[in-house]
């Protein structure tokens, strides 16, 4: 796979971690849009760690922000679910383009 | 994923009430994906489009959770910004050297300064003050050559000034839109009126139908000339100059929108200009940006403001003046955010006429910048493309008289233009801004008629001709009084 190829689909899956995730508001979200183009393969993929760490960090919060809530539990653990099998999908994505996994 | 989750095909994801079934794929097709992405790439692509989904449906799960505890959102969020702030920062000091190599980068800042930039534009050149003032609190005035300027207190589109002077000319500022360049084509036929005065029997119905074509004339050429509409502050005066040997006549119009016109036009010559010019002067407040040395960065400011200083054409301001004219200004822009500096860019290209002197000499723009006030800058491009004779003098001159009088520059300027017209009539050695002659064709009533009714066709139906007096107001005499052609 030539690098502009590997380039392509790094780029398209970052795009979706930044569009996707919602540590970020949407002024933000235009700027690491745009910030692709100048960071390191490795850059991109620390920028996503974090970025998908915030989210997690933000479920097991919001757990104890809404533990009087009962109605809030399915949604917190839908997407508990939601998040592993997106980490698992991507991480294959990323393998293989010979890219380092998320943790 | 867990092996619990690898044995089943699919799972409920989503809130109960909203259930959404999603397919997960199974392991092993995502190790065929992964085998099939060596030789084909766009096998990454589909798989990527497919989470794409997943992502869409766990945020929307987000966005709720994130209603319900609020708290928690604001604060992750916070705590984001600040653990990716170094990685930003890498971003920011990069894109000093990659700006705006990203079509990406282009087009969001593009967009942003095109939307911008009028506004910026007309705001430093003291347009949008005049907007909010003209018709509610200055009525009259006497500009200082003497000429007594009144107001229309007519109610009309934002507020629009039509004003006529003791010599029978006209000024007009608000041109933007079809409904105000309509407006100033009333007053060029209006002071088209002005000139018949010498015809023994004008002929009201002949009068204006010649209003309209003199009016479509005039927008036609304006926009020919600025390759677009004209749109928000300008400002027209216009006189009839010269009745020709057939019969037509040759009304001069001057308006001071042209001082600006080619920083905005989309024509593609005066966008290169434009984006060269705002590239410039953003890698200067990215070097800044990018300085971590608080001493380095200080220096660097300080010698931003110096050059801008030494490239300020303004008269009756010491060097010190025109540099603490621009100092805070400059700290501002280089604390804000990357967002905001774009938003800025109109405002920095006023303040950078050295980079682009020094960097763009194959442009051969005579650029100049002028500080109306502190913090408030205009730029003068002037090149054969916006075909403006002795600007500087004139922009010297007005501003000086605005400056004692506490008015805006450009509306000086335009006040300049007339006197000139009034003064020096064709002679274009005269007078500065933009010259042109609209010709009104000596058509019969018949033919005016027929062309006015078709343009009206063509712009707007219910247009409608004002009647004799439209613009003139008995009880105030305000206005414009036309002539008796009964």
């Amino acid at each position: 796979m030539t690098d502009k190829l590997k380039s392509n689909n790094l780029k398209e899956i970052f795009l979706l971690f930044v569009d996707g995730l919602p540590a970020l508001d949407h002024e933000e979200k235009d700027t690491w849009r745009a910030s692709f183009e100048v960071l390191t393969e490795d850059e991109c993929i620390d920028v996503m760690n974090k970025l998908f760490e915030q989210s997690l960090e933000f479920i097991e919060r919001a757990k104890v922000e809404l533990r009087s809530k009962p109605e809030a539990r399915g949604e917190l653990a839908a997407m508990e679910r939601q998040a592993k099998t997106l980490l698992a999908e991507i991480n294959a994505n990323l393998l293989a383009l010979h890219l380092k996994p998320l943790h | 994923m867990s092996q619990h989750d690898e044995q089943h095909g699919a799972e409920r994801i989503g809130p109960h009430e909203e259930t959404v079934v999603i397919r997960r794929p199974e392991l092993k097709e995502s190790r065929g994906l992964m085998t099939a992405l060596k030789d084909n790439w766009r096998s990454v692509s589909d798989a990527v489009s497919q989470r794409s989904d997943q992502f869409k449906s766990w945020l929307s799960g987000f966005r709720r959770v994130e209603e319900m505890a609020p708290n928690t959102a604001k604060k992750i969020h916070d705590e984001t910004t600040q653990i990716l702030q170094p990685t930003a920062d890498v971003v920011r000091a990069r894109k000093e050297v990659v700006f705006p190599s990203t079509e990406e980068v282009k087009t969001l800042e593009e967009t942003k300064r095109k939307e911008q930039a009028m506004k910026d534009i007309a705001e430093a050149a003291g347009i949008i003050e005049l907007q909010e003032s003209d018709g509610i609190s200055v009525e009259t005035f006497t500009d200082s050559a003497g000429y007594r300027f009144k107001k229309n207190p007519t109610e009309r589109e934002n507020q629009d000034y039509v004003a006529t002077t003791e010599h029978g000319s006209v000024i007009v500022d608000g041109m933007g839109g079809l409904a105000n360049g309509r407006e100033a084509a009333m007053v060029i036929g209006e002071e088209f009126m002005t000139g018949l005065k010498t015809i023994k029997t004008p002929d009201e119905k002949k009068f204006k139908a010649a209003m309209q074509v003199s009016g479509n004339s005039a927008q036609e050429r304006m926009k020919a000339f600025a390759g677009k509409e004209i749109t928000g502050g300008a400002m027209l005066a216009t006189k009839v100059l010269e009745t020709l040997p057939n019969g037509s006549k040759k009304v001069g119009v001057a308006w001071s929108g042209d001082v600006w016109a080619g920083v905005i036009t989309p024509d593609g010559k005066a966008d290169k200009k434009r984006e060269t010019i705002d590239h410039s002067a953003l890698n200067d407040i990215y070097e800044i940006r990018a300085e971590t040395n608080s001493t380095k960065r200080e220096a660097l400011i300080e010698r931003f403001a110096e050059t801008i200083a030494n490239n300020d054409n303004s008269p009756n301001m010491s060097f010190e003046q025109k540099k603490n004219a621009s100092l805070s200004l400059i700290k501002n822009w280089v604390s804000k955010s990357e967002d905001e500096v774009g938003k800025l860019a109109p405002k920095l290209r006023m303040m950078m006429t050295h980079s682009i002197n020094n960097q763009e000499k194959d442009l051969k723009i005579d650029t100049k910048v002028w500080t109306l006030a502190p913090g408030e800058s205009l730029i003068t491009l002037t090149d054969g493309y916006t075909d403006v004779l002795k600007l500087p003098q004139d922009i010297e001159r007005a501003i000086k008289i605005a400056q004692q009088n506490n008015r805006p520059v450009m509306q000086v300027l335009t006040e300049l233009y007339l006197e000139a017209l009034n003064k020096g009539g064709v002679k274009e050695d005269n007078i500065g801004g933009t010259f042109m002659t609209v010709e009104i064709p000596e058509l019969s009533a018949n033919e005016l008629e027929e062309e006015q009714d078709e343009w009206a066709e063509k712009t707007n139906p219910d247009f409608r001709i004002p009647t004799e007096g439209a613009f003139y107001d008995e009880h105030t005499q305000y206005g414009i009084k036309l002539p008796n052609t009964k």
